[in-house]
């Protein structure tokens, strides 16, 4: 196996390692005990060290590491405090949920950033690309909640033709109903969601198109008698998207869990909202969980990148 | 000499940058003038949820506070945390990308892992626990944001220093004898400056936006003023979608977080432009 | 030292570069940039040392300098193993000061965000040349004036200046701290020809007023041979030849020297004797050729040549060359 791949491998691992002991770590040094929000006072205290001795809280802080990992090690991410269920279905009852927002943030991010930045490279200096361009500025330094409220504002408030939050209404509809409310929903955490992601992705296609479109390559196409459309479909487009394709990868892996602020503000039921419900309930097991799940979700997201940036640069040879 | 008015010739004509750095100085003023002029919103008042007028510029929220001083005091609040944040990315990213560029050896190889896995993990999530954590005071807002971007930062430095590692003047420097420390400290650190400072006034607008965030999911600072705090508050009574519609409550607050990350991303690109001698023709 | 012995004495120096590795289970293979050179450099001679590029002189001087960590050999000065510089920090500081080394590139040898005074005293003062400030300011001042540059020029940054102007701040900075023996590394190949004869001549009048000793590193056979006493000439990381600057002429000169000698160009009408092309290019420094490092190249080159290693042979006093066929009658 190439050298390459071993490093990969290892630091996947060695990341989702670090942030799960780190998480570790940082939520034992909470200032308050999760027991004691479970203690009623009727109590005796036989009963409060059988709960403390449960959870396994009665033991020294290494151990509690060492079997922490070894249960993980076996799959078994433990209980939940406030739910009382098991941490592995706790985080998969939201995950699709996070999912779905992310496909849907991809697709806003493919079908439109992609092309505007191709556009606003080809228009290079002309009024468009420098609209575009203040555009972008604004839309990488947009603050969430700011877009999350403009939308809230607009489509539910004003309009009114776009709901304000969750995934559907209760009760939970059935099978077309379901499909129907939950697109209707999507919409407004999507657009939230995807701005930031947008905009790199027009900045970077941008960018790395107008430095491809100087290479000598691409005048050696023009001088073999291609015209400029198929110039850029054949020779300047696949290499112009390897920063885009980059870029993209990274955010998406990030944003399983970054999107704690649109998550919040649209009460979308996914992983970011768990983790901000979780902090103010004291569940340690599920935010070491959802921490184990974001990590190991930029690492796939991160070899996915890798692959699909080797298969648009032939002078990456994974083989070797 | 030549070079320096060069750099402030291209940075005096570049008009976004221009907008940028006007911007900036007009925050910093209002943030440090300001809260000495116009007194500490504080109590309760009847003029609830005013619109603007002569009295109230922005308005009042359900309080009756005025947004106007509430927004002057943010200010304060957001250039004391992002300058905080940005100090101590720097103490921590500085140092340790310059090693990790200048070095060869299993010292620089952690660094540079750490660099890469914490540039990977996500940060928001990992900050919010850190906030939970340690309480929510100021400082404290501001010791998570400048842990958690040195990275960028230390990305930033080493790969200048990589750079500049193979330059000829500094083997000469080695060659006469100056102490490692001392070349690294400054001869390599006078030549990396340029991105480092560049990457700095982003770090300034990303801790504005994440201290915003914080604050707005309840992990700021509950006794000091800040531009997140307020829309959480608009949030929680639910300001955005009531009727009839109180704007000025939740418009104002969002606008001032924008322009100031704006302006500081202009001023960084303007800047980067103008180091960069690429950027020049 | 004993009278008369060597300044500095260089035995059996390797340098090897390892090579990257593309594969996890691959023998490792290494750059043999220096292998197994050993000279002598006595006191107010000028050495040349010639090669072409990639031949492992800039590599040879700064493994001398402990710029880069030394494979295996030693390098004795005055009588005292310095290899790697490897002595108590006192001692180290004399060194830095006492070889000292005057860089290719002009333009890249001066860090180009310190003025001109403060690089030049900063080293001064860090290895004691100079006890304060203003001492190191007025000892640059005059130095300044030495290589013909304005004292003006002490509150300039380095782009302000030409190359010729930039080689000689930067041999002021070498001479400041008192060097012994100075190691100059293609020195004036970055500059005008006009220029560069400026420059040999200000080498040549430092030499005689700071009482120097030269180690004169260059690609360029003409400028080496103007200003040296002795010549070594390298290919491929190994020494072939060591002579006086006369006895290159001879016709006892390695195959190798023959061919740089007759590509210098002469300043006469009369016919010009041969030239010897050279075919082909320096092979791979990974994979050295066996036998004569010189063989594939050689235009005298017989079958042994490519199977065994020639010695060294002293084929006249004082002249070596690393090839059995100039040894002569005998």
């Amino acid at each position: 196996m190439s050298r390459y791949i071993l490093r990969r491998l290892g630091r996947g691992v060695l990341t989702i390692f670090v942030s799960v002991t780190l998480v570790f770590f940082i939520v034992r040094a909470m200032p308050s005990d999760p027991v004691a929000l479970m203690i009623s006072p009727q109590m005796s205290q036989e009963q409060i060290d059988t709960l403390m001795h449960t959870y396994g809280l009665d033991q020294p802080l290494m151990t509690q590491y060492f079997l922490y990992m070894k249960e993980l090690l076996m799959g078994n991410m433990g209980m939940s405090f406030a739910k009382r269920i098991p941490v592995g279905e706790y985080i998969m009852s939201r995950l699709p949920w996070t999912l779905m927002l992310l496909a849907a943030v991809m697709l806003i991010v493919c079908i439109i950033g992609i092309p505007i930045g191709l556009y606003a490279a080809s228009r290079k200096g002309k009024l468009s690309d420098r609209i575009i361009s203040i555009i972008v500025t604004m839309g990488i330094s947009i603050f969430i909640p700011f877009m999350a409220f403009l939308l809230l504002y607009i489509f539910s408030f004003r309009l009114k033709i776009l709901p304000t939050g969750g995934a559907y209404t209760p009760p939970t509809p059935e099978g077309f109903e379901l499909v129907k409310q939950v697109a209707c929903h999507i919409i407004l955490p999507a657009i939230a969601l995807s701005i930031t992601n947008l905009a790199n992705a027009v900045l970077y296609t941008r960018n790395s198109m107008i430095d491809v479109l100087h290479e000598d390559y691409i005048r050696t196409a023009y001088a073999k008698g291609n015209d400029r459309k198929r110039v850029i479909r054949r020779h300047a487009m696949k290499n112009a998207l390897i920063p885009t394709v980059t870029v993209i990868g990274m955010q998406i892996g990030i944003m399983v869990g970054g999107a704690t602020i649109t998550e919040t503000v649209f009460s979308w039921p996914g992983i970011g909202r768990l983790v901000y419900d979780s902090v103010n309930a004291l569940d340690y097991p599920t935010l070491q969980g959802a921490f184990l799940i974001m990590a190991v979700a930029v690492v796939i997201m991160s070899f996915i990148t890798d692959l699909v940036v080797a298969w648009l640069d032939p002078r990456i040879k994974l083989g070797d | 000499m030549k070079e320096r008015k060069g750099f402030l010739y291209c940075f005096v004509r570049n008009r976004n940058g221009m907008i940028g750095f006007i911007g900036v100085m007009a925050i910093v003023l209002i943030g440090f003038v300001g809260p000495m002029i116009i007194g500490k919103p504080s109590g309760y008042t009847t003029d609830i949820l005013l619109p603007p007028c002569m009295e109230h510029p922005l308005g009042t929220d359900n309080i009756g506070l005025d947004i106007l001083s509430e927004l002057i005091w943010g200010a304060r609040t957001s250039l004391y945390v992002s300058l905080l944040a940005m100090a101590i990315s720097g103490a921590i990213g500085i140092p340790l990308g310059l090693i990790c560029g200048y070095t060869r050896g299993i010292l620089a190889d952690i660094i540079d892992a750490a660099i890469d896995i914490f540039m990977t993990l996500p940060m928001l999530p990992l900050m919010i626990i850190m906030a939970a954590v340690m309480g929510t005071s100021i400082i404290n807002v501001a010791l998570i944001l400048g842990i958690f971007s040195w990275p960028q930062l230390a990305r930033v430095t080493k790969n200048s220093t990589l750079k500049i590692r193979e330059m000829q003047y500094i083997e000469a420097a080695s060659c006469l004898g100056l102490s490692q420390l001392r070349i690294l400290f400054k001869h390599v650190l006078l030549n990396a400056s340029g991105p480092v400072f560049v990457n700095m006034t982003l770090v300034m607008a990303s801790a504005v936006l994440t201290e915003a965030s914080l604050s707005f999911l309840g992990l700021g600072d509950p006794d000091s003023w800040s531009w997140g705090t307020i829309l959480k508050r608009a949030w929680q009574q639910n300001a955005v979608i009531s009727s009839p519609n109180p704007w000025w409550w939740w418009l104002m607050p969002s606008l001032c977080v924008v322009v100031y990350v704006v302006c500081f991303n202009l001023l960084g690109t303007a800047l980067n432009d103008c180091l960069n001698p690429k950027g020049r023709e | 030292m004993e009278k008369g012995g060597p300044l500095l004495k260089v035995e059996h120096l390797t340098k090897l570069f390892p090579v990257k590795k593309t594969r996890f289970f691959e023998e490792q293979r290494h750059v043999h940039a220096v292998e197994d050179v050993s000279f002598e450099l006595y006191e107010g001679e000028t050495l040349g040392i010639v090669g072409e590029s990639g031949s492992g002189k800039s590599t040879l001087a700064r493994a001398i300098l402990a710029l880069t960590k030394v494979t295996s050999g030693t390098v004795i000065y005055r009588g005292e193993d310095i290899t790697d510089f490897r002595v108590p920090p006192a001692k180290r500081k004399l060194l830095h000061s006492e070889l000292q080394m005057i860089f290719q590139d002009p333009y890249a040898s001066l860090n180009p965000k310190i003025k001109i005074g403060e690089a030049i005293c900063e080293p001064m003062l860090a290895n004691g040349q100079a006890r304060n400030h203003d001492e190191a300011v007025k000892k640059t001042r005059h130095l300044l004036e030495i290589v013909g540059l304005r004292a003006e020029c002490f509150d300039r940054f380095p782009h302000e200046f030409s190359g010729g102007q930039r080689q000689r701040i930067g041999i002021v900075r070498a001479l400041a701290v008192n060097p012994r023996v100075l190691f100059c590394d293609e020195s004036v190949s970055a500059l005008d020809v006009s220029v560069q004869a400026q420059v040999l001549n200000l080498f040549n009048a430092l030499k005689k007023e700071f009482n120097l000793t030269y180690v004169f590193i260059g690609h360029d056979l003409a400028v080496i041979r103007y200003i040296s006493d002795r010549i070594l000439v390298m290919y491929l990381g190994k020494v072939m030849e060591i002579a006086r600057y006369d006895q290159l002429f001879s016709d006892r000169a390695h195959p190798y020297t023959k061919a740089l000698v007759s590509a210098i160009p002469e300043p006469s009408t009369a016919a010009r004797k041969e030239r010897i092309i050279l075919e082909g290019d320096i092979p791979s420094a990974v994979n050295p050729p066996e036998g004569c490092r010189f063989c594939q190249r050689c235009f005298m080159a017989r079958p042994e040549c490519f199977e065994v290693e020639p010695d060294f042979y002293e084929v006249e006093p004082g002249h070596f060359v690393r090839c059995p066929y100039m040894k002569g009658g005998e």
